[in-house]
């Protein structure tokens, strides 16, 4: 309780570092939350073929997809964005123009391996 | 503060770890898409499966509570309110470690 305390976010001047560092942690909360989704779908498994349906075709539902669709983006972009600190935790990217780059790239891959993700689960490639 | 270092450590540790099994497990949910209930019971419930997904729950159970800690001791200053959000996330940490070992129970049995 005694560290310093972060920029207050209604106050602070949004920049493209800033923005992706809180985007990173974002992704990251909705990651973890996104977890209880796959821990139903393990316990629907376990419960039997008729719950397993039950699950899946739940998941067919238009509201239920939109919150998969963008659970899968927030779990790319945690991943890429982790990547990317790992490399910033070892020297490398620290530029502020690479760092932007970088930001804009793990942004980019990540809508890119969305909708391949979802394009493979429908079966269209 | 050399623990919260060793924390901040451990919790770049485990995201390097989790990497390969974030991976697998996108790859697992692409396969599965193709399988009927009964050919995913049987792949699921294998002793590498199992073992996988145990090493998964402590290594993203912990990535993901060292995260959420750090994020609270940046933006939450009030003391009450920062202890009940840490009941509430360790409860739902416990809550979804023993839905895992549920539901590997479930399928085993």
């Amino acid at each position: 309780m005694n560290s310093p305390l972060s920029p207050h976010l209604q106050i602070y001047r949004w920049q493209t570092t800033s923005l992706l560092s809180i985007l990173h942690r974002i992704s990251g909360v909705v990651s973890s939350l996104g977890s209880m989704i796959i821990i139903i779908y393990l316990l629907s498994i376990g419960l039997g073929e008729d719950t397993f349906k039950l699950v899946i075709s739940i998941s067919d539902n238009v509201f239920i997809r939109t919150v998969l669709i963008g659970l899968s983006f927030c779990i790319f972009f945690y991943i890429l964005s982790s990547i990317r600190h790992l490399l910033w935790d070892y020297g490398y990217g620290l530029d502020l123009n690479v760092a932007k780059i970088t930001g804009w790239t793990a942004l980019s891959v990540a809508v890119i391996l969305t909708i391949c993700f979802w394009l493979i689960l429908y079966g269209v490639i | 503060m050399a623990s919260a270092r060793n924390i901040w450590k451990l919790h770049k540790y485990s995201s390097i770890a989790l990497l390969p099994f974030i991976a697998y497990l996108l790859i697992s949910i692409l396969r599965f898409s193709r399988l009927s209930y009964e050919q995913i019971l049987l792949e699921i419930s294998g002793t590498w499966s199992i073992f996988f997904i145990l090493i998964f729950m402590i290594l993203g159970i912990f990535h993901m509570n060292t995260g959420i800690n750090e994020i609270m001791d940046d933006y939450v200053h009030d003391p009450k309110v920062h202890k009940l959000l840490k009941i509430l996330i360790s409860s739902f940490f416990t809550g979804i470690s023993l839905f895992v070992c549920l539901s590997i129970l479930m399928i085993l049995l």
